[in-house]
């Protein structure tokens, strides 16, 4: 598998608080990669170094091929950006920040570019500073959108969006995905609106990575489990135990990569299941940081 | 009338109101006390000059040409240089009229000067009159160079004070000139002659030749009331000296005057022509010496110094032309000299490009683009 | 790109560059007005010199103003916008110092304009000249280095902004350290001397500036 952007052992300490520490990141390419956490988790950071804005203290990134931050100018060239708050000069009208915009963009669709702006309702001639919210985040998206890149980076792109709004966004990016062998990374901490449109996900808590796994493993795969009688050792099991609470008698187990058949393997080793749990992805999600956290304590 | 009785009336005749005899009499005997003690001052000084007499005997002597100077042992090779270069730099112009020096001698000593904590050694030079007395001694710095300019000064003031009275006071400057004039002169000329009070001098600007001998002095001029002023800068000067305190108008006469009667303005300021200032500054005259240098070539000092009679007669002499022929040219480099303007130069250009890219090699280099 | 950028520099621009135009083109005028009437050569060199202040002025507030309108948008966005851009940093440094010195262009010639008008009413009196060029030139020289020096520092970090800011106090300190302990040095003139002599950083400022003189 190839990955559009993958990250080795990447650390960057920002202030004296926060760092992102030994990050192995692998966005497959021609993915949606969720990247998913908890505020203050790293993700806007971590954004941040892929695209050279910030420089790491240690490891490797390397984005469409290339090393970053030293070839940032033909990454960038390649990769389409929608910040966390609108970064565009607030003084220009919409048609000056598309001028503006196009200008350093050779693959610029102008024709895309109008579609756009009649899809998102824009007015052109509406000062940037003057837009609404969803008004600046439908023209961050029209900007990196036309540019017809191979990568789209967005960084909380719906957040504090109305749903309508919110829908506009995330249908032009699936239309750009459909239309496009283009590689996605979106970060939220929106988990249902991620479900609808990733097929990769990544989990950040605290700096780390604390999960990486097709969608599909994370829906399907993490359950919880009520078992009782289970010894300490359970052996080589077929599943991930992600977190393991001693509750008199009956133990409450959340697993990762659970098939139907493996009770029989707790039964070999003494334990009997009572109860399996399915849990949505919000659940998935606030458990598998809950893990993440005991884990590290 | 003794002094003190005629200052005691200009005093009087100075105030606003009329005043009694009796303190007419007042201010006359105070007047006389202060000239008293002034007279005590003079004579004190010069007692304490003649007890600051040196002995010389212990100086060094230093020779060069006509040049004589006295010079403490330590300064010996100071004084030396400075002569040398003095009469080297004096001789192709001035040549025998050098020997008026002759009878001249000039000290180079050291002096020790308390400076807060500690003593700073400085050179002081003056002429030693032939009594013993140094004449307006100057202190400087033991630096070549302006010990060098003292000497050159004191030799330039001596050599002038050895022509006749009538050349001295045409001059009206403390030396004679040791080169040519730079452009930096004529401009000078060129703003003195348009900013002149008087008609005269712009007259001259205008390329009036008589106006520029009559602005110069070269032409003694017998009314310079009526020959350097028009009508309506009679009457304004009249008005300028009616506001300064020390002059005393005839006050109906000032209102006639002001009323535009100019025969009643000319007689005003007849009667207080010493107020009057020379239509252009004496320093232009030095400068035609300056020219004449140029034309005259080698020795147009000397046959300056050399020749006896009228100021004109002594330029003409030097400059081996006529009169009129210096003025001209005098007049021609004053109007047409040109100069670069002060705003721009190829250093200022070169020095603000060179800051440009300086600051944006800076901004290029900024570390939050790295 | 230079055009795009120059476009959306000239909109946060437009408003100061015209009103240093119009300061420029009067200047001139206004400085000959003080003098008219005034037949004295003199006088009328001295009136008008009197208006150098005015020039020096004129050309650091332009510069230090278009720098600060050339960063000013990046600096409100945090220069998010403009890391994210697909060029090398120092070209957009470049691109954004070239657009506005292009700015300063349009105020020298109004300057020159305004010289031009004064020449035209003949009212420089006999024997004084006109120096248009001159002065058009050391003013765009001027603007220029006050320009660079103000846009070097707004591309500079927040650190380095501070530090030049130290040194300042420093001197300043150090200056008032020197006159407690009795010490006869003048550090600031020795600094202002190093800054505005020739060939000092401000050098193009000090001196005489003047359209009339002899």
């Amino acid at each position: 598998m190839t990955f559009a952007i993958e990250t080795k052992d990447l650390s960057c300490r920002v202030g004296r608080a926060f760092q992102v520490s030994q990050l192995d990141m692998h966005v497959p390419q021609r993915s949606v990669y969720g990247f998913l956490g908890p505020n203050g988790a790293g993700k806007t950071t971590t954004i941040r170094l892929l695209l050279g804005l910030l420089k790491p203290n240690a490891g490797r990134i390397t984005v469409l091929g290339r090393a970053m931050p030293d070839e940032y100018a033909a990454v960038l060239a390649r990769t389409g950006y929608v910040p966390e708050r609108p970064h565009v000069y607030p003084s220009l009208s919409i048609a000056e920040a598309m001028r503006l915009h196009s200008s350093f963009y050779p693959t610029w669709d102008q024709r895309w570019a109008t579609d756009l702006m009649a899809q998102f309702q824009l007015d052109v001639t509406r000062r940037v500073g003057a837009l609404s919210k969803g008004e600046a985040g439908k023209l961050l998206m029209l900007l990196a959108l036309a540019q017809r890149p191979d990568l789209l980076v967005l960084d909380e792109p719906t957040d504090g969006l109305d749903p309508v709004v919110r829908r506009d966004i995330l249908a032009a990016v699936l239309q750009f995905v459909t239309d496009h062998e283009a590689t996605v990374l979106i970060s939220s901490h929106l988990v249902h609106e991620l479900e609808r449109i990733c097929d990769w996900i990544g989990l950040m808590d605290a700096g780390k990575l604390v999960a990486e796994m097709p969608m599909q493993d994370f829906k399907n795969g993490i359950k919880r489990l009520r078992v009782a009688a289970a010894p300490d050792n359970l052996g080589t099991a077929p599943f991930t135990l992600l977190s393991r609470e001693r509750n008199g008698s009956v133990e409450q187990w959340l697993v990762r990569g659970w098939a139907p058949g493996m009770h029989e393997y707790l039964a070999s080793v003494g334990a009997s299941v009572r109860e399996v749990v399915d849990l949505d992805l919000e659940e998935g999600f606030v458990e598998l940081l809950r893990s993440a956290r005991q884990r590290a304590r | 009338m003794s002094s003190a009785r005629a200052l005691a009336l200009l005093i009087a005749l100075g105030l606003p109101q009329p005043i009694a005899a009796q303190k007419i009499r007042m201010y006359e005997q105070r007047l006389d006390s202060l000239a008293a003690a002034q007279r005590f001052a003079a004579a004190a000084r010069q007692a304490y000059e003649l007890a600051q007499r040196r002995d010389y005997t212990r100086f060094d002597s230093v020779v060069v040409g006509p040049m004589r100077i006295r010079a403490t042992p330590a300064l010996n090779s100071l004084a030396q240089s400075g002569a040398d270069s003095v009469v080297a730099s004096l001789k192709p112009q001035y040549g025998r009229a050098l020997d008026a020096l002759v009878g001249h001698v000039f000290v180079v000593r050291d002096e020790q000067v308390r400076e807060g904590d500690r003593n700073a050694s400085y050179v002081v030079i003056a002429e030693v009159a032939a009594d013993g007395r140094e004449l307006e001694p100057q202190v400087v710095v033991p630096e070549v160079g302006i010990v060098r300019n003292v000497l050159l000064s004191k030799t330039l003031r001596t050599l002038l004070a050895n022509t006749d009275s009538a050349f001295v006071n045409w001059l009206h400057s403390t030396s004679l000139p040791s080169d040519t004039a730079s452009s930096q002169a004529w401009l000078q000329a060129r703003i003195d002659l348009l900013s002149s009070y008087a008609i005269v001098s712009r007259h001259c600007y205008e390329g009036d030749l008589a106006a520029c001998r009559v602005a110069l002095g070269l032409t003694p001029s017998r009314d310079p009331v009526m020959d350097w002023l028009s009508a309506a800068e009679r009457r304004q000067i009249v008005h300028q000296l009616d506001d300064r305190y020390w002059v005393r108008m005839d006050r109906e006469a000032a209102r006639i005057c002001y009323g535009g009667s100019d025969s009643t303005c000319a007689a005003l300021l007849h009667a207080s022509r010493e107020f009057l200032p020379d239509p252009i500054a004496t320093l232009r005259r030095s400068e035609l010496f300056q020219l004449a240098m140029v034309s005259g070539g080698p020795g147009a000092m000397e046959r300056a110094l050399l020749t006896r009679g009228t100021p004109e007669q002594r330029l003409v002499a030097a400059a081996r032309l006529p009169a009129d022929s210096i003025v001209r040219r005098w007049l021609t480099l004053v109007r047409d000299v040109r100069k670069p303007s002060e705003d721009m130069s190829p250093i200022v250009a070169a020095t603000s490009m060179g800051w440009i890219l300086f600051c944006g090699a800076l901004a290029y280099r900024s570390s939050r683009w790295r | 790109m230079f055009r795009a950028i120059a476009a959306t520099q000239w909109k946060s621009t437009r408003t100061t560059a015209l009103l240093a135009a119009v300061a420029a083109f009067s200047l001139p005028i206004a400085a000959l007005q003080a003098a008219r009437g005034v037949e004295n050569a003199q006088m009328f060199i001295n009136i008008v010199q009197g208006w150098s202040a005015g020039y020096a002025l004129l050309a650091a507030g332009a510069g230090l103003l278009l720098a600060l309108a050339a960063w000013g948008p990046d600096h409100q966005g945090r220069h998010v916008y403009a890391l994210s851009l697909p060029i090398s940093r120092s070209r957009y440094a470049m691109l954004r110092f070239g657009a506005g010195a292009l700015f300063i262009g349009p105020i020298a010639l109004a300057l020159f304009f305004g010289a031009l008008t004064v020449i035209a009413t003949g009212a420089i009196p006999q024997g004084l000249h006109a120096y248009p060029f001159a002065l058009t030139l050391r003013f765009l020289f001027a603007a220029l280095v006050a320009y660079a020096i103000f846009f070097a520092i707004g591309a500079a970090t927040t650190r380095t902004a501070a530090v030049i800011l130290g040194a300042i106090g420093a001197l300043l300190f150090a200056q008032f350290l020197l006159y407690t302990l009795d010490v006869d040095f003048n550090l600031l003139e020795r600094v202002g001397e190093l800054i505005f002599g020739n060939p000092g950083i401000l050098s193009v400022f000090s001196g005489r500036w003047t359209l009339i003189d002899v």
